[in-house]
């Protein structure tokens, strides 16, 4: 009975042999089923459907023990020998390890940015309950802004999607009375904060409903002010501090995983180290159409979605407006009044979110380039080892057994390159977050963790699909069984590899080229942000601040004393030709106004009337260099009983007053309605556009009066001072001084921020620098990588055309022609990658348009430049083989035949 | 082929012990290690077909038991299997291994009787 029709049982026994490795199966596959047919004959025989399903239980409880034992000992045998090859070959193994392990490690380590800043979740709650709600109107400056106090309380009593909500403000304050006076960022918070965000102190209490009523003095410390100035001391509750030199009483302190507010870009968004009731005065309740500065965040209460959060609130909109003081309804300020709300952590990411992904597009670019140089590396290799695999599969390796001993071999290069790239992306961290700097949101929870790892390894094992399945089912499909005929040049088979080679290099230079247009974008854009003038001249200039505490400086007179002294005492050190006192820091201008105007300006908008406001004593323009444009500046004799003046911005006059001379002109602030009796302010000049924020963003107009002029009332609005300084000499020396006289006014009074113009200039473009370092490098690294890759093709054509070569130079071509075949062919894969690598390019630069300052995305001189890059690199990594084709002896080439 | 220690393979598993047991009186096939293996242990051990040839393979690769020229036999597909004089020296030294444990579990108190 050899010819028989296999039963059921026997075909679904067939089919569980496919557990086992195919060479298994071939070795013993008919064996067993013959064995299996005979046992279940017997079992049969003796009869019973009991022993019937017995049988096949054993068997498949067999199978299942027997069949991973035979995969694992195959792939012990498949590591142990691509160990042994990769050992006899370490160029080889050195060159794809180094590609695996810089594009791995580069992959990492922008992942483990991605984790910390876009994956991680915030350290509170159901954290995806939790969104943020601003206030908008159209035109308004900053496209959106915080809440006012009675804004906040009407949509606190009214909006029912909440489970809960609260609001903050960070604020600086002077720490004292523990070690050194400092200053520490601390946030004013309503009581509901700790309900809302699902934290609780972990030693004594929150604030309380209580606290914020009554304005209590008490605080509580986060866990980083508790082990940095209480050295964790667990009796600190009930202690008191001075924040600026008034007495507060710690009540809590928070656990070490509480970060509040989380770290990001936009205002309200720095870690707070201590927490006090936010507790509104009467006059910020009643604050309408003022102080919008307060953060909102509220948790939607579970089952109800962000939209419909949103729509609740949208229709809660007009009642709001409808709160306001009819006058100011009036005023059409409210006009298209929004509420936009947003998820908090996105709000927290904000605009980073664009620039981590275009970091994450450029490091899978650099690792797809890796894995092609491998490929190449491998593809090169199996033609050497053609023979080898040849003799192996006449020995009675299947095509599957070679695919499969490839596989494991590019496994093995892969998770050795894995370790070494997470090893690199480990050492490479700390510098790439110290360039990223505060810029980072989120920042602290950048961290090495199981995601990360788990990431790297699954990349490891995923890369080898990428580069080794390509030559592993080619070498398994044509060489084993070409090999052996092929004679020892390779011709077919060569040169059916030559043009997936040459693929494989197209492909590298149209990622490449990608690559280096983007980073030649980010860098064309760096540089225009650095010659961008940020309208003062930072040379020579230093700066520092102070903040008054109210605890000495109660009233408005005490604090401008201080301008006045402060001025004078600066004015005195050696080398000093200019210096003043404002009360915002050169690019950190952060107070927005409502003006009105004489009846000579042009009628605008209430929105276009939101312009920045600073206050200044001493030479202030002068300092800071800040050029006059009409009119005089600022001056000690426009004091507290002399007429109001105020200086204005260029862009400010030409908005208010087109084609008008604005000098004389007079302004005031606040709306344009009869109630409104400020004074008004008459324009005595004009002086240059000032960047009120970082580099590159948005220039408003902008006014400058005298603090001298200010009323003595609240005077809290001043009590941060910044120095501005221009000197002759050593900036520290400068600072040294500015430090000394500061102190001889006020001895506990700490100086922070002290630091040149220059680098207030250069921490504003951080984040651009961040990211043009960053994608510049990763560049590079491709370059270099997609250079190795045509070195390696082209040095293995020239080699496998050695003979081809010999007979041209026999039949009389010259040494230039030999060379000019070879650069030919790199110039040509290269131009065919550049066209394909274009396309890919403008679609890159399309979603960086974002990140761009004053460059196109599709920049001509970027695109040629880097195609000209790209050339150049084609000609430099062909020069050693096309020298070397050209020292092809005819006679021996002919000779190997 | 250089003459290797039998004891380095020691200790075998004891179902590879019962295969090379099984094979001890000539060569045979595989259903019919499994039905000796069977008979042998009054029952207690039971191959199933994937452990068996799991165990065929690895026995090979030691060069322990050889396949022998197909024997005239109704079916082609079956193959035969005997032990190699290595193999044969390596079921000698398990045995005598065995015997050893035996013989020191004896002298303990574990067997005396009451």
């Amino acid at each position: 009975m050899a010819e028989r029709h296999p039963s059921r049982a026997e075909r679904i026994f067939r089919r569980l042999l496919r557990l086992f490795p195919a060479d298994f199966r071939g070795d013993f596959g008919d064996a067993m089923t013959a064995a299996f047919r005979e046992q279940r004959r017997d079992v049969l025989a003796r009869g019973g459907s009991l022993s019937a399903m017995r049988l096949w239980w054993d068997t498949l409880h067999g199978v299942l023990t027997t069949a991973p034992r035979e995969h694992l000992d195959l792939l012990r045998s498949d590591v142990r020998y691509a160990l042994r090859g990769l050992r006899r070959n370490p160029a080889f193994t050195l060159v794809a390890v180094l590609a695996l392990a810089v594009g791995i490690g580069a992959n990492t380590a922008v992942f483990t940015i991605v984790n910390g800043v876009l994956l991680r979740a915030l350290p509170f709650s159901n954290p995806a309950e939790l969104v943020a709600i601003y206030e908008s109107v159209p035109g308004a400056p900053a496209g959106k802004f915080e809440f006012s106090a009675p804004d906040y309380e009407f949509i606190h009593g009214s909006a029912r999607s909440f489970a809960g909500m609260f609001t903050y403000r960070n604020q600086s304050l002077e720490l004292s009375g523990v070690s050194e006076s400092q200053r520490i960022v601390g946030a004013r918070v309503s009581p509901e904060l700790f309900a809302v965000l699902g934290a609780a102190p972990t030693l004594g209490r929150a604030l309380s409903a209580d606290d914020d009523r009554q304005n209590a003095k008490v605080a509580v410390i986060d866990h980083g002010l508790w082990s940095r100035a209480f050295g964790r001391d667990p009796q600190v509750v009930g202690r008191t501090i001075s924040l600026d030199r008034q007495p507060y009483t710690i009540v809590g302190v928070m656990g070490d995983r509480f970060q509040f507010p989380p770290r990001g870009n936009g205002r309200n968004f720095q870690p707070a180290s201590v927490l006090l009731p936010i507790a509104f005065t009467p006059r910020e309740r009643q604050g309408w159409a003022s102080m919008y500065n307060n953060t909102l965040v509220a948790r939607l209460k579970p089952g109800v979605t962000i939209e419909q959060a949103r729509a609740e609130i949208a229709s809660l909109t007009p009642s709001l407006v409808r709160q306001y003081p009819p006058v100011l309804q009036q005023t059409g300020f409210l006009n298209g009044l929004t509420l936009p709300t947003t998820r908090l952590a996105d709000e927290v990411v904000g605009d980073t979110r664009r620039m981590i992904l275009v970091l994450m597009g450029a490091v899978a670019i650099v690792l797809l380039i890796g894995c092609a140089d491998v490929a190449n590396l491998m593809l090169t290799r199996a033609g050497s080892r053609q023979r080898e695999l040849a003799v192996r599969s006449a020995l009675g390796a299947s095509p599957a057994r070679v695919v499969r001993q490839l596989l494991t071999e590019g496994l093995v290069l892969a998770l050795i390159g894995g370790a070494a790239g997470l090893l690199l992306a480990r050492a490479t961290m700390d510098a790439m977050l110290s360039l990223a700097g505060d810029a980072l949101p989120r920042a602290e929870s950048v961290a090495f963790d199981r995601r990360v790892v788990a990431f790297t390894v699954v990349l490891s094992l995923a890369t080898p699909l990428l580069f080794g399945v390509m030559p592993a089912l080619r070498a398994a499909l044509r060489s084993t069984f070409d090999a052996l005929k092929e004679g020892s040049h390779g011709t077919t088979a060569g040169h059916a590899r030559q043009r997936l080679l040459g693929g494989l290099v197209v492909a590298q230079f149209a990622l490449a080229l990608m690559l280096s247009v983007g980073a030649g974008l980010l860098a064309r854009s760096f540089v225009r942000l650095l010659g961008a003038s940020p309208g003062f001249r930072p040379e020579q200039v230093v700066t520092a601040s102070v903040q008054l505490p109210s605890g000495r400086y109660g009233n408005g007179r005490t604090v401008k004393s201080f301008y006045r002294q402060v001025v004078d005492a600066l004015r005195a050190i050696p080398g000093v030709t200019a210096a003043a006192a404002g009360t915002d820091r050169p690019l950190h201008i952060e107070e927005r106004r409502t003006f009105s105007a004489d009846a000579t300006a042009v009628q605008l908008p209430t929105v276009s009337r939101v312009i920045a406001a600073s206050w200044t004593a001493g030479s202030y323009f002068e300092a800071l260099g800040v050029p006059l444009k009409r009119g005089r500046f600022l001056t000690d004799d426009d004091g507290r009983t002399s007429a109001r003046v105020v200086v204005i911005s260029d862009m400010f006059a030409r908005r208010v007053w087109p084609n008008q001379d604005p000098i004389g002109r007079q302004i005031k602030w606040g709306l344009d309605i009869p109630q409104n009796t400020n004074s008004w302010m008459t324009v005595v000049g004009v002086v240059g556009d000032v960047n009120q924020s970082a580099i590159g963003s948005e220039v408003i107009p902008q006014t400058y009066e005298p603090i001298e002029q200010q009323p003595d009332g609240a005077a809290n609005f001043y009590r941060r001072l910044n120095l501005i300084v221009r000197a002759s000499g050593d900036p520290a020396a400068v600072l040294a001084a500015i430090r000394g006289a500061v102190q001889r006014l006020d001895r506990e009074l700490p100086l922070s921020d002290p630091m040149p113009a220059a680098e207030v200039v250069n921490e504003s473009v951080k984040p651009q620098r961040f990211s043009m370092t960053v994608v510049a490098l990763f560049a590079l690294v491709a370059l270099a990588l997609a250079a190795i890759g045509i070195y390696g093709v082209l040095a293995n054509a020239v080699t496998q055309q050695t003979h081809d070569i010999g007979v041209r130079m026999a039949l009389g071509a010259g040494a230039s022609d030999v060379m000019w075949a070879v650069l030919r062919r790199a110039l040509i894969l290269m131009a065919i990658g550049v066209a394909i690598g274009s396309a890919g390019a403008l679609a890159l630069a399309r979603v960086m348009a974002g990140l761009l300052y004053e460059v196109r995305p599709t920049d001509g001189a970027t695109f040629a430049g880097a195609a000209l890059l790209l050339a150049a690199l084609a000609v430099a990594a062909s020069l050693v083989p096309a020298w070397r084709a050209t020292r092809v002896d005819p006679l021996v080439a002919l000779r190997t035949e | 082929m250089t003459r290797r220690d039998p004891e380095s393979l020691l200790p075998l598993t004891p179902a590879m012990f019962h295969v090379m047991v099984a094979l001890a009186d000539g060569q045979t096939h595989g259903y019919a290690i499994m039905k000796d293996v069977e008979q042998l242990t009054g029952g207690a051990v039971r191959l199933s077909t994937g452990t068996l040839y799991g165990i065929i393979k690895r026995l090979l690769n030691d060069g322990l038991i050889r396949e022998t020229a197909a024997a005239a036999h109704d079916d082609e597909r079956r193959r035969s299997y005997e032990l190699t004089a290595f193999g044969r020296d390596v079921a000698r030294a398990e045995a005598a291994r065995l015997q050893q444990t035996l013989a020191m579990a004896r002298r303990k108190a574990l067997f005396r009787r009451a």
